[in-house]
């Protein structure tokens, strides 16, 4: 196997009227459309496109069934038993929301009006996405929200999830992987551990997803959810997995049209299933998208894609740990590195000594090379490992050591700029 | 410590391809006026950019209505840092109504790209490479709005 990307072709923004020389370095924010993507929901919308599940004409037919086998196509792909399972939303951010409204605020309420105490379990490491929509509702509930420390390495102190755990405990939600840390957490042990105290999970797997195979059927989560654009698909769709026997007792996040089965004006009914969260007409361009993803990645096989990731991973993460100047916000131990030498993170944030990582933002820009600077969304996160911004570079399958190199050079020049 | 406007003015150009590092700007980076000066603050506010962490504390020192002394504190960019560099430098002596007017004229410059004219446009010269950095706007404007918050805070 070579150094290069063999898929970079694959994406059209490197061709030579577009971005020849970008260097893109930001795929946990989102991941660039590769050719059979944009061509797939292109030719959804000028030669398919109908509104799904309400025409009785076979255009309108069609896209149901589009749809509907979309349903099937991401299950299988993140391992769930059926389409039945699958929703889809906008994206994690939605996804989480309607969970927290649809699932966990009547468990709450109900706690509340009997007058028990609630508490909700998050990680340190979450997303603003998994971690606002539980403050409101603990704000609103007067429950607690308790936070699960990190480890050194990044990953949820299990021993402090079991301590925080309890019979008041509503739910437990964590990101599956730190956008900021790249790290995974042991989803599987993690839910295991949370049935114990029969507590729901919930995992936001926006960054996951790209990285290897997903099994929910495995790590036995009652939910898990996902955006297609950091999948290598549009944006504006995202999934939600959902145990179905949660969904009867689930209420509709947004009413609209496409989820009731009977109306008057003094009340309505609710279709049953998944099809009960998505009002209104649903995102076709972006599920149909979202399923050419899926099958890109699956053509390229998952052993191929880890094979490449983890190789530039570790050549990343080797060749910024040798600038002197070069601050990791973790610190992988030279004891896991041993142990498990493929878990090198394909994300990785750090901070170059006395230089504002918005500088070095700026400067890598200007050589072309986009990262991402600040807090990622992630503000709790940075002051609990005590800074406030860091550079965030992440790796996507376009990139190959050329990137590292040039990420490296540029680190250099910049470093060299606002301290020399 | 040597201030920014002590710097040499005829240092290489090693800065051609990074237009908005200008040799003047990162001057004022390197060694920025008022940077953790200890002076008797009769006012301060704190100032942050939530988008990029950008977070500083303006303090000034008023005696019948004139800055005597200016300071800034805390952990921002270079943009930022010498934005608040070239106040601390420039605005010492004015009174609090010619700060305030000043204030108005460099965040429109900076903002709006209206021009800055007579003594004003040589001092804040450097701060005009942000002009084709939209994203940085907010990094040069914020020691702006923080100081107008202490000047505000008092009258």
């Amino acid at each position: 196997m070579t150094s290069a990307s063999p898929w970079k072709q694959d994406f059209p923004i490197f061709s030579s009227h577009a971005h020849p020389s970008l260097c893109y370095l930001d795929s946990a924010a989102t991941c660039l459309t590769p050719k059979h993507v944009a061509d797939a929901v292109y030719h959804y919308q000028c030669y398919s496109h109908a509104n799904s599940h309400k025409g009785l004409y076979q255009l309108s037919a069609n896209v149901t069934e589009k749809v509907e086998h979309a349903r099937e196509t991401v299950a299988d792909f993140i391992g769930a038993t059926s389409g039945a399972s699958i929703s889809f939303n906008s994206g994690t951010t939605e996804g989480i929301n309607l969970i927290a409204f649809s699932f966990v605020e009547p468990i709450l309420s109900d706690a509340y009006k009997k007058g028990k105490p609630s508490n909700l379990v998050i990680s340190a490491v979450e997303h603003h996405a998994n971690l606002l929509p539980w403050q409101r509702l603990a704000e609103r509930y007067q429950a607690e929200l308790r936070v699960v420390k990190i480890t050194d390495e990044g990953i949820m102190d299990l021993a402090h999830l079991s301590q925080l755990l309890d019979n008041n405990t509503r739910v437990l939600a964590f990101s599956h992987c730190s956008n900021v840390l790249g790290r995974f957490n042991p989803a599987e042990q993690i839910c295991r551990i949370a049935k114990r105290h029969h507590v729901p999970t919930i995992v936001d797997g926006a960054q996951a997803v790209a990285h290897g195979k997903t099994n929910v059927s495995a790590i036995d989560c009652d939910f898990y959810v996902f955006s297609a654009h950091k999948l290598y698909g549009p944006t504006g769709c995202g999934v939600m997995y959902g145990k179905t026997e949660h969904f009867e007792q689930m209420r509709p996040y947004q009413l609209g049209g496409g989820i009731v089965s009977k109306v008057n004006f003094t009340e309505s009914d609710f279709v049953a299933g998944a099809t009960k969260f998505e009002p209104g007409s649903h995102h076709v361009a972006g599920i149909v998208g979202l399923v050419e993803a899926i099958e890109y990645l699956h053509d390229i096989s998952w052993p191929d894609i880890q094979q490449h990731m983890e190789k530039l991973a570790l050549y990343l993460n080797t060749s910024l740990n040798e600038l002197p100047y070069y601050q990791p916000l973790i610190v992988p131990s030279a004891k896991r590195l041993a142990a498990q030498p493929t878990e090198v993170a394909s994300i990785v944030s750090f901070r170059l000594k006395n230089v504002h990582c918005h500088d070095v933002a700026s400067l890598l820009d200007s050589n072309n090379i986009a990262v991402r600077a600040g807090h990622h969304c992630a503000q709790p996160l940075h002051e609990t490992l005590g800074v406030t911004a860091t550079v965030r570079a992440s790796l996507g399958l376009y990139n190959d050591f050329s990137d590292v190199d040039k990420l490296v050079a540029g680190l250099d020049q910049a470093y060299q700029l606002m301290t020399g | 410590m040597s201030e920014a406007s002590q710097q040499k003015p005829d240092q290489p150009a090693v800065h051609d391809d990074h237009a908005l590092y200008q040799q003047a700007l990162l001057a004022h980076h390197k060694s920025p006026v008022g940077y953790n000066l200890a002076i008797v603050a009769t006012h301060s506010a704190q100032g942050v950019n939530a988008t990029c962490g950008d977070d500083i504390k303006i303090a000034v020192e008023i005696e019948q209505n004139y800055l005597q002394a200016l300071a800034f504190y805390g952990d921002s960019c270079a943009i930022c840092r010498a934005s608040a560099s070239m106040l601390c430098q420039h605005l010492k002596g004015l009174s609090v109504a010619e700060v305030l007017a000043l204030s108005q004229k460099v965040k429109a410059s900076l903002s709006e790209n209206v021009s800055l004219i007579g003594v004003a446009a040589e001092q804040f010269e450097p701060l005009r490479s942000v002009e084709k950095f939209p994203v940085r706007k907010q990094c040069a404007l914020l020691p702006w709005t923080t100081l107008e918050q202490a000047l505000n805070a008092t009258s």
